[in-house]
C-alpha cells in the first residue's frame, strides 16, 4: 500500500469537515475520489499534501508520514486554479520546475515536450493573465506533472475544458497511469470516473460511504436494473410490482405493434427470469439485460439518501 | 536551493516591472536635477549685475563704494558697478531728469541721489523694483560707514583711535557635547539625517507595500495553493522579504552610485535645500554604515508585519485598510525623527528611540546629531533584533494559516490565528 489515510479527522471551528476517514490506495492505482460539493475532498487532498495538518489520525506514503519532503514526489492540481498573473507562462513553468528540484536542462526539456503536446506554442511567451481559463488549466496541469511525480493529485482536472482539451488531458492522464504512477482524482463527471479509475470511493460529510472497484461501488445499492427491448406490448409488465419505469429513448410505435424499450429497477423478490419468460410470451425480445445502475445513479442514491 | 529560486523570482519579476524601472529613472532624474541645480542657480544669479549711478556733488562717494563693495557674482563678475555723475546744485534737476529716463529705459539699474537739494545730507534710492534688503542695504551700510567716518574725523580723532573704537569683538560659538564642532557641520549633519530619514520613510512604506501586495497577489490569484504544496510558508515569506529588500537596495545602489558619481564629477556640493549645499567629503562614513544597518533592520521589522498582515487579506481592495497600522507607525516614527532633528536630547525622544518600531529612524537621527554611547547603540540594535525575531515568528504563524483563508479576517480572528496555530 503506498498511500494510507488512517482514521483522519479535521475540523474548522465546530465544522467537522473530515471525520475518521480511512483510505488505502495501492501504488500504480488510479483512484477516483468522489463526493458532493463540500464533502471534504479538497481538505483531504490538502492533508495528503501536508498543506494542512489533520486534527487526528495519520497519513503515510510508503510507510512514512506525509510531509513537505514527501510532497516533493507528489504533483498537485488544486481545484482553485491559479498562476502568477503577470509572469510569463514559460517563466512560471521554469520557476515551478526549479522549485521541484529539476535541473535547468531537464526543466527546458519537459517544458518543450509538454508545451508541444498540449499545443501551447506561442502562448508560452505570454503572461498568464492573457491566457483563457482552459489554457491556464492546461498550464497548471503541466505544472503538476513536470517533475514526474510518483503520486498525482488532481482536483477536478477536467472541469471547464472543451471536449478537445478534455481528450488531450485524458491521454496524458492515461500515459501517466501506464507509467505506473499513482493518481488520485476527483470529478463530478461520472463517465470520466468509470472510464479512468480502477478503484474509487465516495465521501459525504467527511465520512466514507462507499469504497472499492467501480463495479463494487455500482453494486452497493443492491439495485438491479432490467433493460428490455422487445417487439410487442409492454402491458404484461403491469403484472409485476415495478415502481416506475422509464420509457427508453427509442420507444416508438411501428404500425399497430409497439416496440418497447424500457429500463426499470428490478423489484425485490422478483426473479428476472420470470420477467424474461413473460416477455417472450408477449412478443419478440431484442435485448434483455440485468445490470447495475450507472455510477451517476449510484452516486445520487448514496449521496442523496445520506443527505 | 528552493530559497534561491524563490528569491530569484521575487527579485527578477519586480526589477523587470515597468513601474519599478520608471520610478528608478525618475529618481535618477531628480538626482541629476539636484546636482545641477546650483549651476542653474548661479547662471540665473549671474545675470543680476547692478549698474548703479551715483549722482553727487563729488566723485568721492562712487569711488569709495567701488572700493568698499567688491561682492562678486557666481560667475566672477562684480555684483555692483558704481558710476559717478557729478553735478552742482543748480543743474541737479535737469541731470536727474535725464538719468531717470535712462533708469526707466533700463540703461541703468539704480540711480542714487546723495545729498540732493531737496534732501540735504540724505540719500534717495531710485530703482524700478522694491529692493528687499539685497543690494540697497549693502549700499546703505557702506554709506552709513562713510558718514560715521566723516563725522568722527570731523570730531578730531585719529584713524588708529577710530580703528580701536570700531574693532569688532571676538565672539565664538562652540557646541559642547555635539558631534559637530561647528554650526556649519551641524547643519550638514542635519541635512544628511533629513535626507536619509526621508529615504528610509519612503522605502519602508513603498517596499512594505511591495511585500504586502506580493502576498496578496499570490493569494488572490490562488497560486498560493500550488506554492504551499511545494515550499514551507516561512520559506516563502523569507524569500519575499529578502527578494524585495534586494529590489529596494538595488534601486538605492543605482541612485547613490549615480549621486556620488555626479558629485565627484562636478566636485561640488549637492543642493538639497535652497541656499545650502551638501558636501560629500563632509560625511562621516560611519553614518552611512549605521544607515545601512538601520535600513536593513527597519525593513525587516516592517516587512515581517506587512507580510503577516498581507496574509490575512484576500482582496486587493482591502489592502490599504489592513496595512494602515503599519503606515501609522512609520509616519509617527518619521515625525518623531523630524522633531529629534532639533531636539535630539529631549528625554522623550531618547526613550522613544528604543521603541523598536521607531528605532531605525529616531535612534539613527540621534546617533548622527548627538554623541550616543556605543552601548546604547548596541542596545537599540539588539532590541530591534529581538523584536524582529518575535515579529517574524508571529508573521510566519499568520502566514501559514492566513494564506488559505479567504473572506474577511478581523483583528479578533488574527489573535485567534496566532494563538491556535
Amino acid at each position: 500500500m503506498s498511500l494510507v489515510v488512517n482514521s483522519v479527522s479535521k475540523s474548522f471551528g465546530t465544522n467537522c469537515v473530515v471525520d475518521s476517514l480511512d483510505l488505502t490506495i495501492a501504488r500504480g492505482e488510479v483512484f477516483g475520489f468522489l463526493g458532493p460539493n463540500g464533502a471534504g475532498k479538497t481538505t483531504t487532498m490538502r492533508m495528503i499534501l501536508d498543506i494542512i495538518k489533520p486534527d487526528r489520525g495519520q497519513i503515510t506514503w510508503l510507510g512514512e508520514p506525509v510531509s513537505l519532503e514527501t510532497a516533493h514526489k507528489f504533483g498537485y492540481l488544486p481545484e482553485e486554479r491559479g498562476l502568477y498573473p503577470k509572469m510569463l507562462v514559460a517563466d512560471q513553468l521554469r520557476f515551478f520546475a526549479r522549485l521541484r528540484g529539476l535541473s535547468k536542462a531537464e526543466a527546458e526539456k519537459q517544458i518543450d515536450y509538454w508545451g508541444k503536446r498540449f499545443q501551447l506554442g506561442e502562448l508560452l511567451k505570454k503572461k498568464a493573465s492573457e491566457l483563457s481559463k482552459g489554457n491556464q488549466q492546461k498550464v497548471q496541469f503541466i505544472l503538476a506533472i513536470l517533475h514526474k511525480p510518483e503520486l498525482l493529485i488532481l482536483d477536478e482536472p477536467f472541469s471547464g475544458l472543451d471536449p478537445v482539451n478534455v481528450e488531450l488531458l485524458k491521454e496524458a492522464f492515461k500515459d501517466i497511469a501506464n507509467e505506473g504512477k499513482t493518481i488520485i482524482f476527483s470529478s463530478h463527471r461520472m463517465e470520466h470516473v468509470e472510464e479512468l479509475c480502477d478503484d474509487m470511493c465516495i465521501i459525504n460529510h467527511g465520512k466514507l460511504i462507499a469504497k472499492g472497484s467501480v463495479e463494487t461501488v455500482k453494486g452497493l445499492t443492491g439495485r438491479k436494473i432490467i433493460r428490455l427491448s422487445m417487439l410487442g406490448s409492454l402491458e404484461f409488465l403491469k403484472d409485476f410490482p415495478i415502481k416506475h419505469f422509464d420509457q427508453g429513448r427509442n420507444g416508438f410505435k411501428v404500425a399497430d405493434r409497439a416496440i418497447g424499450d424500457v429500463e426499470f429497477d428490478l423489484p425485490r423478490g422478483v426473479d428476472p427470469q420470470a420477467i424474461l419468460q413473460a416477455a417472450l410470451e408477449h412478443g419478440q425480445v431484442k435485448r434483455f439485460e440485468i445490470g447495475s445502475p450507472t455510477l451517476n445513479e449510484v452516486f445520487i442514491t448514496l449521496v442523496g439518501g445520506g443527505a | 536551493m528552493k530559497l534561491k529560486v524563490l528569491i530569484q523570482r521575487e527579485f527578477l519579476e519586480r526589477v523587470r516591472n515597468k513601474t519599478y524601472i520608471f520610478t528608478t529613472l525618475i529618481g535618477l532624474l531628480v538626482i541629476l536635477g539636484l546636482s545641477f541645480l546650483p549651476t542653474f542657480k548661479d547662471m540665473i544669479q549671474s545675470s543680476n549685475q547692478n549698474n548703479i549711478v551715483i549722482l553727487a556733488q563729488s566723485e568721492e562717494i562712487a569711488k569709495f563704494l567701488n572700493e568698499q563693495l567688491q561682492d562678486k557674482l557666481p560667475n566672477g563678475e562684480r555684483e555692483m558697478i558704481f558710476k559717478a555723475v557729478t553735478v552742482n546744485a543748480s543743474e541737479w534737476a535737469d541731470k536727474k531728469k535725464t538719468l531717470m529716463e535712462d533708469l526707466i529705459a533700463g540703461r541703468n539699474s539704480v540711480l542714487v541721489e546723495v545729498s540732493p537739494p531737496d534732501a540735504p545730507n540724505g540719500v534717495i534710492w531710485h530703482a524700478k523694483k522694491i529692493d528687499m534688503g539685497g543690494v540697497s542695504s549693502k549700499v546703505q551700510g557702506a554709506l552709513q560707514q562713510l558718514a560715521v567716518q566723516q563725522r568722527t574725523q570731523a570730531s578730531g580723532l585719529s584713524s588708529s583711535e577710530l580703528a580701536a573704537i570700531f574693532a569688532p569683538m571676538d565672539f565664538q560659538t562652540r557646541a559642547e557635547g555635539l558631534k559637530a564642532a561647528t554650526a556649519e557641520q551641524q547643519t550638514q549633519n542635519m541635512m544628511l539625517v533629513y535626507f536619509l530619514l526621508f529615504m528610509l520613510y519612503f522605502s519602508l512604506i513603498v517596499y512594505g507595500m511591495y511585500v504586502a501586495n506580493g502576498v496578496i497577489e499570490e493569494k488572490s490569484s490562488r497560486v498560493i495553493e500550488m506554492m504551499i504544496a511545494t515550499v514551507k510558508p516561512t520559506t516563502m515569506m523569507a524569500a519575499k522579504i529578502i527578494g524585495i529588500g534586494a529590489v529596494g537596495l538595488t534601486q538605492y545602489f543605482i541612485w547613490i552610485a549615480a549621486g556620488i558619481g555626479l558629485l565627484s564629477l562636478k566636485g561640488e556640493g549637492l543642493s538639497l535645500m535652497p541656499g545650502m549645499s551638501f558636501k560629500l567629503a563632509a560625511v562621516d562614513p560611519m553614518y552611512l554604515i549605521y544607515f545601512g544597518i538601520f535600513f536593513v533592520l527597519g525593513f525587516l521589522i516592517y516587512a515581517a508585519m506587512y507580510a503577516g498582515i498581507g496574509a490575512t487579506v484576500s482582496r486587493a481592495e482591502d489592502t490599504n485598510q489592513a496595512v494602515s497600522p503599519m503606515t501609522f507607525l512609520i509616519v509617527i516614527g518619521f515625525m518623531l525623527a523630524m522633531y529629534s532633528l532639533f531636539n535630539p536630547d529631549n528625554p522623550w525622544i531618547v526613550a522613544l528611540s528604543y521603541f523598536p518600531f521607531f528605532t531605525p529612524m529616531v535612534l539613527f537621527s540621534r546617533i548622527v546629531l548627538t554623541p550616543v554611547p556605543p552601548l546604547s547603540i548596541m542596545l537599540g540594535i539588539l532590541d530591534m533584533l529581538v523584536s524582529i525575531s518575535i515579529l517574524i515568528w508571529l508573521a510566519g504563524k499568520l502566514y501559514r494559516t492566513g494564506v488559505l483563508m479567504y473572506g474577511k479576517v478581523s483583528l479578533k480572528d488574527i489573535v485567534k490565528l496566532i494563538r491556535t496555530s
